[in-house]
């Protein structure tokens, strides 16, 4: 008995381990890639400002840093912050800031709307409206509900979407070069 | 180098130009093609690098939000410009971000441009490029200096570059052969100025060199260096011409000169041997007469004197003609024994005067007959033995004949040795005694007289004959002069003619009528005297006139002719005998002429006017005799007989057979012998006894009428034919005899006249065994 007992135990820590395998592979893959593609959307979003145009009011000095805020629950983490203390656009530094309140919207340049911060999406676009502040996200109809710049995942790789009518309206000019870059550019 | 340095100016000055020409061009050339070069690939460079710069741009934010594609589409655009090869963009990683390919390019290329990039020849990261023949590559940083974002690396086809600056050396070298033709061109227009000139003075030079005519002048066609080279040539030539005058008034004067000189020469030669002539051929004459010893003596001491200034003016002229190289030698048969002979007779009494004895000695090998000159022969062998006696006293000459060698083809060579016991010649000295007026010292002129021509016209005549003259001498001891002479030998045919002629030479007697046309008195008697004995009727006359007449009115065998005389002088009246012979049509009369002009031309200038010879004033009666021979036909053998005395002799001494008969004389007769010939010995011996009693006769009867002339002479003769036969004893009393005639002393000489009578009947047998040999 002890035999068959203890092959019936082998034989199922052997399919145990077939089956577990790919689930155990794909979920740790699935994390390595999401968390490697938060990388590149946490960089995108520093690299985004040397693209975009500000108005001279937007800023209140000349050396006066660039604000970047997230809004709703910070995906990106310290991974972020790293990127922006190397990284000076046009002589600013970069400053990320986390807010919770739409009032604390206002005194950012480019604000990124968390897909968890998508159901006040209206409010967010309401209070930043007429302010030059670059909307960036990365839910499907984030576009269309008032977003300029949008990640999306094509083949495994982080592209992105941009409004540029949204982005007018904002007084913003994003760089051609950016457009260029885009995967779908809407007007 | 020194190739070019022989080149005319023409090709030196087209040389200069071209290479300096080419040099320059070269240069200037090369350094605008270097520089055309350096900004071609600069302006290349700075295309690429600015084209890279834009794709720099233009793919940064493909580079920094990781879009391949977009970076791809941009190098796309790069096929607008179809020299760019290849790009690609590096991440900043290293990592290949995009690329881009033109269709043309190969994998081996793209290889190579990866190649260039991992050895590092381009670096990542900054900006760099790599030139090469085909292609240029370079690298260009993205991103800024703070920021990089990666590399473009883009490959430029280099063809075209390449192609221009093969186009561009195409067009220089097109321009260098340009340049080279119009330096050509150039050169030539230029030379017109140089070389033109230069080659015409040195055509101009040329032709006056060729035709040594110096009237010409060089053209003078500009007033630089070269028209004053032409000035300076032509200046020279004025003088050369001025030269050339004055030497040719000169060289006229000179030959004028020198003409007067041949003049006086030949006029003092006329001066002195006419009135020697007179003197010689009266004293000759004189000598014939009834003389007592002493008067005797004193006319032989004329004739001695005389002849030695005969000799002495001979000497002078031999030595200008020889000089002059005028003397031509003769070509006759002659037996030199005989020469030896008579030379040595000549000098006899000298030698006996000066007790010294004298001796011939001539090898039995020497041929009988030879071809030669023998007066030129004789003149040498009679200048040495004269020297020989003449330093010698109480001792001895031999004159000693050898064969040195015989073959068919050139005849023979024979040294002739004339030694002497006398004072001998210092060593150093002998080198100089045959140059013209050498003597061993001044001193010997004075004491032993002379004129120091002798052993030079030897040397010279032996020279002519083509042989060698030496010396051998020491001091006190002696001297041996020695010479050597190649000869033809003779045929024996001539022999038999010359013995004949000898014959005839004894006893020729001519019997006819000869006229002399002579101004001269003395030379009158002299010529009468000398004619008659040879038995010719003579008619004299004094000028050509009445030669002229004399002819046209009389029968003349022969007629002498004197060239100059009063009236009408001998040329002329020759040539009005010969005008009225071809008129009358009667035959024409020997015409001999009488010059005392010894010079060349003469003998020419007396046959052309219509003569038949030539005699030169003074002559001897043997040269008179030779010229009656060769005209006219000698009268009959019995008329020749002189008398007959018949006289006893008295016994001589009786020694054998052996040493009076010289067997080998006639041995060597033989030698000569040819089978085809009749006998000459037996020949020889018959003339001999048919010839003698005549001679023995003219002995006796010249000794009955105390004629020493005849007397010594027909002892000679009889002397000379008996050693021809190799009868040495008679020969040798006949000489006694003839001695003694020559010296006038008559004393023994009817018993040496009886001792010759009976050695010749010896002779006589002895010769009849020899001929029934």
């Amino acid at each position: 008995m002890v035999p068959v007992r203890s092959t019936y135990r082998i034989t199922l820590l052997v399919l145990l381990f077939w089956c577990a395998l790919p689930g155990v592979a794909g979920s740790v893959s699935d994390e390595v890639l999401s968390a490697r593609a938060l990388e590149i959307e946490a960089a995108f979003l520093v690299k985004f400002s040397s693209y975009i145009h500000w108005p001279k009011q937007a800023f209140s000095s000349p050396d006066a840093p660039l604000v970047i805020g997230i809004l709703g629950r910070d995906p990106f983490g310290s991974v972020l912050d790293t990127i922006a203390r190397s990284y000076v656009m046009q002589g600013r530094n970069v400053e990320i800031r986390r807010c919770t309140d739409l009032r604390t919207l206002c005194s950012s340049h480019i604000v990124f709307v968390t897909v968890g911060a998508m159901e006040s999406m209206e409010a967010i676009v309401a209070s930043a409206a007429d302010r030059p502040i670059l909307l960036v996200g990365n839910a499907p109809d984030f576009l269309e509900r008032g977003g300029m710049i949008n990640f999306v995942v094509v083949n495994n790789r982080i592209r992105f979407d941009i409004n540029v009518t949204n982005s007018h309206r904002a007084g913003l000019e994003i760089s051609s070069k950016l457009l260029k870059v885009a995967r779908t550019i809407l007007q | 180098m020194s190739a070019f340095r022989d080149y005319s100016i023409k090709t030196k000055l087209t040389i200069i130009i071209i290479v300096s020409c080419l040099a320059v061009s070269l240069m200037a050339s090369g350094f605008f093609l270097v520089s055309e070069i350096v900004s071609m690939r600069r302006a290349v460079l700075e295309d690429l690098t600015g084209l890279a710069r834009v794709i720099a741009i233009n793919v940064q934010a493909p580079l920094e939000f990781m879009d391949p594609a977009t970076a791809t589409e941009v190098l796309a655009s790069l096929s607008a410009r179809p020299q760019i090869l290849q790009a690609h963009v590096y991440a900043k990683d290293g990592r290949i971000f995009a690329s881009y390919h033109a269709p043309q390019v190969d994998s081996a290329r793209q290889e190579a441009l990866d190649m260039e990039v991992r050895e590092g020849r381009i670096e990542l990261g900054r900006q760099s490029y790599h030139y090469s023949r085909r292609q240029i590559s370079l690298s260009v940083p993205i991103g800024s200096a703070d920021k990089p974002l990666g590399t473009i690396v883009l490959q430029s086809d280099n063809s075209a570059l390449q192609a221009i600056i093969s186009r561009l050396i195409l067009v220089i070298a097109a321009i260098l052969l340009a340049t080279l033709l119009l330096a050509l061109v150039l050169s030539r227009m230029l030379n017109r100025f140089i070389s033109q000139p230069v080659l015409a003075l040195a055509d101009t030079m040329a032709r006056i060199c060729e035709n040594e005519d110096y009237s010409v002048r060089a053209s003078k066609s500009s007033n630089d260096e070269l028209g004053a080279l032409v000035t300076g040539i032509n200046t020279m030539l004025d003088g050369i011409e001025r030269r050339d005058a004055q030497l040719v008034v000169a060289k006229q004067a000179a030959e004028e000169a020198n003409r007067a000189k041949s003049r006086f020469l030949a006029q003092m030669s006329h001066e002195i041997r006419t009135p020697m002539n007179g003197v010689l051929g009266i004293a000759g004459l004189l000598l014939k007469t009834e003389l007592d010893t002493r008067q005797h003596q004193f006319v032989r001491t004329i004739i001695h004197s005389g002849e030695s200034l005969l000799n002495l003016i001979n000497d002078i002229l031999d030595f200008s003609k020889i000089e002059a190289g005028k003397l031509e030698l003769e070509r006759l048969h002659f037996n030199v024994r005989q020469l030896i002979d008579e030379t040595l007779d000549l000098f006899s009494n000298r030698a006996e005067e000066r007790n010294v004895r004298l001796a011939g000695f001539v090898h039995a090998a020497v041929p009988a007959v030879l071809v030669g000159d023998p007066g030129r022969l004789r003149q040498i062998l009679m200048n040495l033995l004269g020297n020989a006696l003449k330093f010698t006293e109480d001792g001895e000459v031999k004159l000693n004949l050898f064969l040195v060698e015989q073959n068919r083809e050139s005849g023979c060579l024979l040294r002739f040795e004339v030694q002497d016991s006398g004072i001998g010649i210092p060593r150093k000295k002998q080198g100089e005694i045959f140059n013209a007026f050498a003597q061993v010292d001044g001193s010997t002129t004075r004491k032993f007289g002379g004129t120091g021509l002798g052993l030079a016209i030897c040397r010279q005549l032996v020279q002519l004959m083509k042989g060698e003259i030496g010396v051998e001498s020491e001091e006190g001891e002696g001297t041996t002069f020695w010479f050597t002479v190649n000869f033809e030998i003779g045929s024996a045919d001539r022999l038999d003619e010359v013995i004949k002629a000898e014959k005839d030479e004894e006893t020729g007697l001519f019997d006819a009528s000869v006229l002399v046309a002579e101004d001269n008195l003395t030379n009158q008697i002299v010529a009468r005297g000398i004619l008659e004995q040879f038995g010719c009727r003579v008619t004299m006359v004094e000028n050509g006139r009445e030669a002229v007449k004399m002819v046209a009115e009389n029968h003349f065998e022969l007629v002498f002719m004197d060239c100059q005389m009063p009236i009408m002088d001998g040329y002329e009246a020759t040539r009005r005998i010969r005008a009225e012979e071809r008129k009358t049509g009667r035959p024409p009369v020997v015409i001999v002429a009488l010059t005392a002009h010894a010079m060349k031309g003469d003998r020419e200038h007396c046959l052309s006017v219509g003569m038949d010879d030539y005699l030169s004033k003074p002559f001897s009666e043997e040269q008179l005799g030779e010229l009656l021979r060769r005209w006219l036909a000698p009268a009959k053998k019995e008329e020749s007989g002189r008398g007959d005395a018949p006289t006893p002799g008295t016994g001589s001494d009786n020694p054998g057979e052996e040493a009076d008969f010289d067997e080998g004389v006639l041995d060597n007769y033989r030698q000569i012998q040819r089978p085809d010939q009749p006998d000459i010995i037996r020949r020889l011996i018959t003339i001999y006894l048919k010839s003698s009693p005549t001679l023995l006769a003219e002995i006796d009867s010249a000794l009955q009428a105390s004629e020493h002339e005849r007397l010594w002479h027909a002892a000679h003769s009889l002397k000379s034919s008996s050693a021809n036969l190799g009868a040495v004893k008679l020969a040798r009393l006949c000489e006694e005899l003839e001695l003694q005639g020559r010296a006038g002393r008559l004393e023994q000489a009817a018993e040496l006249a009886d001792s010759i009578r009976q050695e010749y009947e010896r002779t006589e047998a002895w010769l009849g065994r020899k001929n029934s040999q």
